[in-house]
């Protein structure tokens, strides 16, 4: 799934896929390991996690 | 010595024995440990919490090191116990020899012992059962890696002789599954500590390298008007 990354110390954005995040970590890193990861950094506030419909995917 | 396990992400995975089993006096003195073996060697094979395990006869071999005959005796009793029930599977001449074991054992509280110990087949099988003794003793008195026990209760638990305590003890020592001094009723489970760390702090450097990799993102991807795409 297609996601936006909010980071909340620099208010910068970035669109970006799990596979991709994955791929950028190394070869033996997993999708769920990613999720786990971002979902904690999201408990400790450090960013906001926005996810992006397939629907709204066709118009951007 | 025990090989190290091999160290992965993968948590390590355990086998609840039943302490109605481990406690058990029921079974003959001789060969009893082993008969406790057998229904461990079933429960490899069982999924989740499903009550029923179809399990071959050459898996046991396998997992047991014992021969067929001598499973089927320890199968037969284990049923007269009432600790499983058994039913034949027969679809054809190939598949002869699978069964279907009913666990009919109240599982409220077991023992937690790794794969790693409970299926390696360096350890002798009275070993794993005396383990897993040593287990149930530390669980009772709530204590973590660490258990203080005299030698009266251990020979309760492993339902032998003191002399035996003290081999069974020096065994599990050498294989470097526990740790003890001499004259100190102290028994640290070594072997459980060191994996269980190990795999702790890999797991750790894994998500801190994903963290890293994560926040090396923030500031360069930057994009105007995004916010209009949100959901």
């Amino acid at each position: 799934m297609r996601m936006q990354i909010l980071f909340n110390d620099t208010k910068n954005l970035m669109t970006t896929t799990l596979k991709e995040l994955a791929t950028d970590c190394g070869p033996d890193y997993t999708e769920f390991e990613v999720l786990q990861v971002l979902n904690e950094m999201r408990q400790r506030n450090q960013i906001q996690l926005i996810m992006i419909k397939q629907s709204r995917l066709k118009a951007i | 010595m025990l090989k190290k396990m091999v160290v992965t992400v993968m948590p390590l995975q355990y086998v609840k024995i039943p302490y109605q089993l481990l406690k058990y006096k029921g079974f003959d003195n001789k060969g009893a440990d082993m008969t406790k073996y057998v229904y461990v060697a079933i429960l490899k094979h069982r999924q989740g919490d499903n009550n029923k395990v179809t399990v071959n006869m050459t898996v046991l071999e396998k997992i047991t090191g014992i021969t067929r005959t001598n499973i089927t005796l320890h199968i037969n009793r284990l049923i007269e116990h009432n600790f499983i029930d058994r039913s034949h599977q027969v679809y054809g001449w190939d598949e002869f020899g699978i069964n279907t074991y009913t666990l009919n054992c109240p599982e409220e509280k077991f023992s937690m012992i790794p794969y790693a110990i409970a299926y390696d087949m360096e350890i002798d099988k009275k070993d794993v059962i005396a383990y897993a003794n040593i287990k149930r003793i530390m669980d009772l008195r709530r204590t973590d890696k660490k258990v203080f026990a005299t030698k009266e209760e251990l020979t309760e638990a492993f339902q032998c002789s003191e002399n035996n305590v003290d081999k069974i003890k020096r065994r599990l020592k050498e294989i470097g599954l526990i740790n003890f001094e001499r004259k100190s009723k102290a028994i640290e489970l070594t072997w459980e500590l060191d994996n269980f760390s190990e795999v702790k702090r890999i797991k750790y450097n894994r998500k801190q390298h994903v963290e890293k990799t994560v926040k090396s993102k923030n500031g360069k991807e930057v994009k105007a008007n995004e916010n209009a795409n949100i959901v």
